[in-house]
């Protein structure tokens, strides 16, 4: 009798876990749900701002907060997605993704801002477009991005707005790459020059003033 | 293998394993601590289950002879209390009372003198517990023998509950449940939650199945002829009580454990005074673990064996890797709040700081069933020794449940670094 109480714990630990696993993942399905929800919201509110951007020249004193609110937004998401990575916790959730989802659109929001604001108006950002491909094996990727950060070192005010260049159902990504004539990745935008190839970090940062 | 190498070894296995397990998703440690922590509390709720009436005093039927051996040293403070509560306890027979002064050097030598119906045996130095108890036990020739701190009082009625137990022949020593003196420290009031749970709860399931790891030092009751087979107390260890409790078994003989024989017992007042009491008690862990490594795993030992040390150790273990992993944890924070400071006033990139909290509900759900489970175990635990709530014990117990954890693995640590180094040791007392 005394032996089989290790095996019926066994098993009643296994059940324990299989029912809390069962219960947390409603949870965690809600939890998705939400944040699909956000987004949706937040994917409205960018695309509302960018047509009133667009129709109505708002001044700087009334894009200051917005730029504010959007750079909170934007690393709210870059934090909620360090916490997921930094915990080690499962990246091929949907969860995962729709974070990852959620700070794309958190920086577009951002960028379609910045872009649309007057020229007068100094947020100290300097945005920076950088496209890149969806492959593993890119040496070019590793020395721009390594560049990039030298640049963000050197010039604080440099802001890099990344983003996939072919992600899956979001159409402002095409979008841009249609208005500064990208046609493969990656590739950086600065002003209105696409290079995609290696240049000289002092070259960029000419081209950047910094 | 050398027992210090082998103890490096393991120490460095748990280091490669809070190493590795940062290149593994937390869920694989959170769930796989929680699964262990869960799975052993239900062994031993389903093993309390099985005996309920587990430690339940019978009645004094045979009273055999009995003699209680008190080892005295500088005990000034305590040694009259101790006295009278040893002189109040409820026996038919007439109970011999020898008293072994260990070369104190203070007033107790001289008080104990003149003390009536004692008898007092004078050691000309100061030799340690174990050496003193074992100057008692040649003298005695009763059936029975308790051995009794100078600072501990047992209630009246504890020898009339704890010695029907010894008319089992396989028995050879039993023990009650030992509880703080003193509660209105808070310090103490922690320890007087550790007591209940572990002396009451913990002790009665091991002694149902056989599995008691140590005899508790303040009181307990020995069959004397059981010392003629496995010699007296080593005075060269450091918790000769576990290593007693390791040697009976060893040989055979249970111990039993009794939680309705209530004996109080003077602990440590302050933190640096407990930790100091729980080096000595954890590095005698360890020694005595290595020291007795046949029992583990040995099937002629049964829970002891395979439940008892294997699971205690393995716990122990387990409170180091949390703990290791959490302080890893809070380190990365803090540099990240660092880094975050520093990038928030250079400009608009930012790396945010780590929060202790996880995204996915799955994680919250499996620790908060593991610590329901936790608390079902302490109160379960708290019920057995009778306590009664009182809202003033509201923060001992919650640090008793969350913090004190980490201060019992912090000093676990550092005694086993100690015990590894090879560090001397000195047995502290605890409260003069």
């Amino acid at each position: 009798m005394a032996k089989s109480v290790y095996l019926i714990a066994g098993l009643l630990t296994v059940v324990i876990f299989a029912g809390v696993f069962q219960l947390a993942r409603g949870e965690d399905e809600k939890k998705i749900n939400d944040i699909y929800a956000r987004l949706l919201d937040q994917q409205e509110r960018m695309l509302y701002v960018t047509a009133s951007l667009a129709d109505d020249r708002a001044s700087c004193d009334e894009l200051r907060p917005l730029v504010q609110d959007q750079l909170e937004q934007v690393f709210e998401r870059f934090s909620d997605i360090e916490k997921f990575e930094a915990y080690g916790l499962r990246l091929e959730t949907p969860e995962y993704a729709l974070l990852k989802r959620q700070y794309l659109v958190a920086i577009m929001s951002l960028y379609l801002t910045l872009e649309n604001t007057p020229s007068d108006c100094d947020f100290g950002i300097e945005p920076v477009l950088y496209f890149w491909p969806d492959e593993s094996d890119c040496p070019t990727c590793a020395t721009m991005v390594y560049q990039l950060e030298d640049i963000k070192r050197a010039c604080p005010n440099v802001r890099v707005f990344a983003f996939p260049s072919n992600p899956a159902n979001f159409e402002p990504v095409q979008i841009l790459q249609e208005k500064f004539g990208v046609t493969k990745s990656p590739a950086l935008v600065l002003g209105t020059d696409v290079i995609t190839d290696i240049r000289d970090t002092g070259e960029l940062r000419a081209r950047l003033n910094c | 293998m050398h027992y210090r190498l082998k103890l490096a070894l393991i120490f460095g296995l748990v280091a490669i394993a809070i190493a590795g397990s940062f290149h593994l998703p937390l869920y694989v440690s959170l769930w796989t601590i929680n699964f262990f922590l869960i799975y052993a509390l239900v062994v031993f709720l389903l093993f309390y289950l099985q005996s309920p009436d587990e430690g339940k005093p019978r009645k004094l039927e045979n009273a055999p002879s009995l003699a209680l051996v008190i080892a005295s040293y500088n005990s000034m403070r305590t040694i009259e209390k101790c006295l009278a509560a040893v002189k109040a306890m409820r026996y038919p027979k007439r109970v011999r009372i020898i008293v072994v002064d260990d070369g104190s050097t203070d007033q107790s030598r001289e008080w104990l003198e003149k003390q009536p119906n004692i008898e007092l045996i004078k050691q000309p130095k100061n030799a340690g517990k174990a050496h003193a108890l074992n100057e008692g036990l040649a003298r005695v020739t009763e059936e029975l023998v308790a051995c009794i701190d100078s600072d501990t009082y047992p209630e009246p009625d504890v020898l009339e509950k704890l010695v029907p137990f010894h008319d089992d022949p396989k028995i050879g020593a039993v023990t009650g449940l030992m509880v703080p003196e003193n509660r209105k420290n808070f310090v103490q009031k922690v320890q007087f939650f550790e007591y209940a749970v572990g002396f009451g709860l913990w002790n009665t399931v091991l002694s149902s199945i056989g599995g008691m790891t140590y005899i508790p030092g303040p009181l307990t009751i020995f069959k004397r002829k059981m010392f003629e087979k496995i010699g007296g107390f080593d005075p060269d260890n450091l918790t000769e009580d576990m290593e007693i409790g390791l040697r009976i078994q060893a040989a055979h003989y249970q111990i039993k454990v009794c939680p309705y024989a209530v004996v109080e017992t003077d602990v440590p007042d302050d933190w640096n005074k407990l930790a100091k009491q729980r080096d000595r008690w954890y590095r005698g862990r360890v020694y005595n673990l290595f020291k007795y490594q046949e029992l583990v795993f040995n099937q002629s030992f049964g829970h002891l064996g395979f439940f008892s040390l294997p699971f205690l150790f393995l716990l122990e273990l387990a409170g180091v890797f949390v703990f290791g992993r959490l302080l890893i944890l809070i380190a990365q924070n803090l540099l990240d709040t660092a880094r975050t400071l520093f990038w928030t006033v250079g400009a608009a990139h930012i790396l945010p700081p780590l929060e202790l909290g996880f995204v996915l509900s799955t994680q919250h759900y499996f620790l908060i069933v593991a610590f329901s489970f936790v608390i079902a175990f302490f109160g379960l635990g708290l019920s057995m020794a009778n306590y009664r709530f009182k809202i003033a014990d509201t923060p001992a117990i919650l640090v008793s449940l969350f913090l004190y954890p980490l201060f019992v693995t912090y000093t676990y640590i550092k005694s086993f670094i100690r015990e590894m180094r090879g560090k001397k040791a000195v047995w502290q007392r605890v409260s003069t």
